[in-house]
């Protein structure tokens, strides 16, 4: 297993570098243009959630990003040293839009329904902080480069 | 469109979204990324456009970008319009 951290100030303006340095990686690691494109999404939900939950409480906090690369696919952890929220409730909650009239429409609660239709696996430990770990398995054709 | 650009974005729409007698036109050909964050206030430019009843269309949706919209949902809800409508 390979493994590479990178660690962003729990603000906004520094969720692009994360997906930068994601599609470093996957593009190396040879997932598909769509998997990265997934991946993106997902990781920047689970950023998104880090900063908007917890940065209000401290201004040092930041947030801890690990790529693990195995002969699989790619694990991302992102941990938070914030309170969090009840993600657990919310990966049981989360759905698409519902058929239903517009003005019943809610504007929230996507970000965790895209991270569970855009990853294969997403689990999530709240000990102290909040750590998301997801996983996208590379498919098969796809070689791990730069592993040998 | 992220959590960074949320602001500006919502800041930009602030003085036309309520402009019920004139057809508000999105045009997504330049985007290149969204998220749940601009999912939400694409959501919430419906909501208030369905409120006024008053004409809202999506146009050149990139297929990266329809992708998350049919996935979430949101792709149900929006209308592409007549060209020359405006």
């Amino acid at each position: 297993m390979s493994v590479i951290q990178l660690q962003i100030p729990a603000h906004a303006d520094f969720i692009d570098v994360v997906r930068l340095c994601l599609h470093g990686i996957a593009s190396k690691m040879r997932f598909s243009y769509e998997d990265i494109e997934d991946m993106k999404v997902a990781i920047s939900e689970a950023c998104n959630n880090a900063v908007i939950y917890n940065h209000k409480e401290a201004k040092s906090n930041t947030i801890a990003i690990c790529f693990e690369i195995v002969d699989t696919g790619l694990s991302i952890k992102i941990k938070d040293n914030g309170p969090g929220f009840n993600y657990a409730l919310s990966l049981a909650e989360a759905l698409p839009l519902q058929d239903t009239e517009v003005a019943n429409l809610r504007s929230g609660g996507l970000g965790i329904y895209l991270m569970q239709a855009l990853m294969d696996k997403v689990e999530v430990i709240t000990n102290g902080g909040t750590e998301v770990i997801m996983t996208k398995y590379i498919t098969d054709g796809n070689t791990i480069a730069g592993m040998e | 469109l992220d959590l960074s650009a949320a602001a500006r974005f919502r800041t930009a729409l602030e003085p036309i979204v309520n402009e019920a007698d004139k057809t508000l036109i999105l045009n997504l050909k330049n985007l290149k990324y969204i998220d749940s964050t601009g999912l939400g206030i694409i959501i919430s430019v419906l909501k208030v456009r369905d409120a006024l009843k008053a004409k809202f269309y999506v146009r050149e949706i990139p297929v990266s970008i329809k992708r998350l919209l049919d996935l979430t949902g949101v792709s149900g809800f929006l209308k592409e319009g007549v060209e020359g409508e405006a």
